[in-house]
């Protein structure tokens, strides 16, 4: 009993370990300038992941993270809701329907597919697009980019709009082949 | 077309400002567009984050020490979860380290061998001292912020290590977002004054670096600080006084010690020059008035360097009518100043018995010349010419030592309801041995420099120092 006790918990440190550096750079962005703190977003996300850990612990990274991304994101329009009906005044009842609106589309194409195929589709991208998400994925604010390719802070911006809208026409090609072959083996 | 929507990315990439953040997640519960875009976008960014970033970055290790979890996680899940699982995000969820581990020193730029900033943060990280070399052009520092160090210094709530990494690279918004946040406390006065002058709000600055000096007098960066803050207000001696002040702090860098010395000697040595020029000009302005060679038209152009010449002229003249022969001037300057307060003073002094005023106006002119005769202060204080007197102590500098003498100043002063006399006893009081440095010394200095000017052009406001 003991052994499983154990066990249990060091898969799920593990799992946190692995997961949570990318969903806390996400909760800080998402949480800049607000009242909101982006520990507590990956820290409740991380308890709602606690009851699914059954599940989450047998299904593949990309799904584990899909999941996670989405449920912290749940967390964070949950957080925005509370803080609108604050505002104004009124009852809490849009957030009843919180978990009811969550997009499962989102979740779905984007757990199929995984690291390797990303950094496929970077290296596809315009030299100067790649290198610009490349730079922001590393944490640089628009300035800096802007600084060291030496153009205005408004080209980072529509850059790295691009360079996403460009991931994703490369990525979701392959989530759709993924999804056809999934459903012939089924 | 620029809607709420097109603000996507910069909200999800944290560009926003605070009230633009606020709108956009408003706009967020409201626009189900939005909200799938939002869902996509943070899917690819987790997605590049794992792909590009690698994990691991908090390998905490189980003999690392944390704090407990935090309370309502207990309440909200205690019964519900497994307690395996619990005990895991526990473990692995708080990070807050007791055993510190050391940041690395790119943070605060520690291999660079020159500084851009002139200004000194309190952090001891950003504190080191490397030689100034003023940025050329619009090249900044071309180090990056490293993230994962900043998280891990807001996990320890080290926001003046956040800020100060910050202002080492010239993000000065940021800086100030981050310094908010940290306690109060001398140091974050300190460097909230450096925010202020990096936008160049040198009054800001120094009242922010005020308080951080009656916390802690001894303040190293704000005493140098307020060296810069005073030198960019254009108060030169006291910003002597505060690089003095600040190299003679025992336990410091020999490097800050070195450069506090060095400004503190630039600036004595600047305001020697700048003295010394504008001396030599009043007085040769002042010998043409006295010979009657004065072009009135072209002296004029500079109404604050005429005045001076003036009052030196009357004071100088060796008769009635040589003080009535300065009218014209006194006239021209009441017509750009107002009023008739220059033309009073030549007649009240035309009306002198100059058998007494003569010898006295010669010794005063002797003076001017850097030749004081012994006694010529007692004998001008026993005698009824005030402006002599007045001259003299300015001079002289013997105000500053003589509380007597430092009263007179101000009686003679606004006796004469000349406002450029006002402000000189000003001056010489906030000098006076009783004030010397005091904070309220630096504020009657201020508003004095203020008070000159309003009078645009008419004075000398360089002479408030």
């Amino acid at each position: 009993m003991a052994d499983l006790f154990n066990r249990e918990r060091r898969r799920f440190e593990a799992f946190i370990r692995q997961h949570r550096p990318a969903l806390l750079g996400l909760a800080r962005r998402l949480c800049a300038r607000s009242s909101l703190e982006p520990e507590d977003l990956v820290q409740e996300t991380f308890e709602r992941a606690m009851p699914e850990f059954a599940h989450l612990k047998d299904r593949t990274d990309s799904a584990a993270a899909a999941w996670l991304c989405t449920t912290m994101t749940n967390r964070f329009l949950d957080y925005c809701r509370r803080q609108r009906t604050e505002v104004r005044g009124l009852p809490h009842l849009a957030l009843v329907q919180d978990e009811a609106m969550s997009s499962e589309d989102a979740r779905e194409n984007w757990e199929l597919v995984n690291t390797d195929e990303f950094q496929k589709a970077i290296e596809r991208l315009k030299p100067h697009l790649r290198d610009a998400y490349r730079l922001h994925a590393e944490g640089r604010r628009y300035t800096a980019i802007a600084e060291h390719f030496n153009v205005p802070v408004g080209t980072v911006g529509s850059w790295l709009t691009l360079a996403r809208r460009d991931l994703k026409e490369l990525l979701l090609p392959q989530v759709a082949v993924a999804r056809e072959q999934g459903a012939r083996s089924s | 077309m620029n809607t709420p929507c097109t603000k996507l990315h910069l909200f999800v990439d944290g560009e926003l400002s605070a009230t633009e953040a606020e709108a956009f997640r408003h706009h967020l519960t409201r626009c189900a567009e939005c909200e799938v875009g939002l869902r996509d976008l943070l899917q690819l960014e987790m997605l590049a984050s794992r792909a590009l970033e690698g994990t691991g970055v908090e390998e905490a290790e189980a003999s690392r020490k944390v704090t407990p979890l935090r309370p309502w996680l207990h309440q909200a899940y205690r019964a519900a979860v497994p307690v395996a699982l619990a005990a895991g995000l526990a473990a692995v969820g708080v990070f807050h380290f007791q055993a510190e581990p050391e940041l690395p020193g790119e943070v605060w730029l520690a291999n660079a061998t020159e500084r851009q900033l002139d200004a000194r943060l309190s952090h001891p990280k950003a504190d080191r001292f490397r030689p100034f070399v003023p940025l050329r052009g619009t090249t900044h520092t071309a180090e990056v912020l490293p993230l994962r160090p900043l998280a891990e210094l807001e996990e320890r709530q080290d926001f003046q290590g956040i800020a100060a990494a910050y202002a080492l690279r010239g993000d000065w918004q940021q800086a100030e977002a981050f310094l908010t946040r940290a306690p109060d406390s001398a140091d974050k006065d300190n460097d909230l004054a450096v925010v202020a002058m990096s936008r160049g709000r040198w009054e800001d600055a120094l009242g922010l670096l005020g308080g951080a000096l009656r916390r802690e007098p001894k303040h190293a960066q704000a005493l140098w600080n307020r060296g810069l803050a005073l030198q960019g207000r254009g108060l030169k001696r006291l910003a002597e006084v505060s690089f003095r002040e600040a190299a003679a702090l025992p336990e410091q860098e020999e490097g800050w010690r070195q450069e506090a010395q060095g400004r503190a000697a630039d600036l004595h040595d600047s305001l020697e020059t700048e003295g010394a020029r504008w001396r030599k000009q009043v007085l040769d302005a002042s010998t043409r008035l006295a010979q009657g060679t004065a072009d009135l038209k072209e002296l004029m152009r500079q109404p604050a360097l005429a005045r001076e010449a003036f009052y030196e002229a009357v004071r100088t003249a060796p008769s009635a009518a040589a003080v009535t022969a300065l009218t014209p001037v006194a006239k021209e300057l009441d017509r750009v100043g107002g009023g008739s307060v220059l033309q009073d003073y030549v007649k009240d002094i035309a009306a002198r018995d100059f058998a007494v005023r003569a010898p006295l106006a010669g010794d005063y002119a002797k003076l001017l010349n850097g030749d004081l005769t012994p006694g010529l202060l007692d004998t001008l204080r026993r005698s009824q010419e005030w402006d002599l007197y007045f001259g003299a102590l300015v001079h002289t500098g013997a105000a500053a030592k003589d509380a007597e003498a430092l009263k007179a100043l101000a009686r003679f002063a606004h006796a004469s309801r000349d406002p450029w006399l006002t402000l000189l006893a000003d001056r010489e009081r906030a000098w006076s041995d009783d004030m010397r440095g005091r904070a309220s010394a630096e504020q009657l200095l201020l508003n004095t420099l203020r008070t000159c000017e309003a009078y645009t052009r008419l004075f000398n406001c360089t002479q408030i120092n």
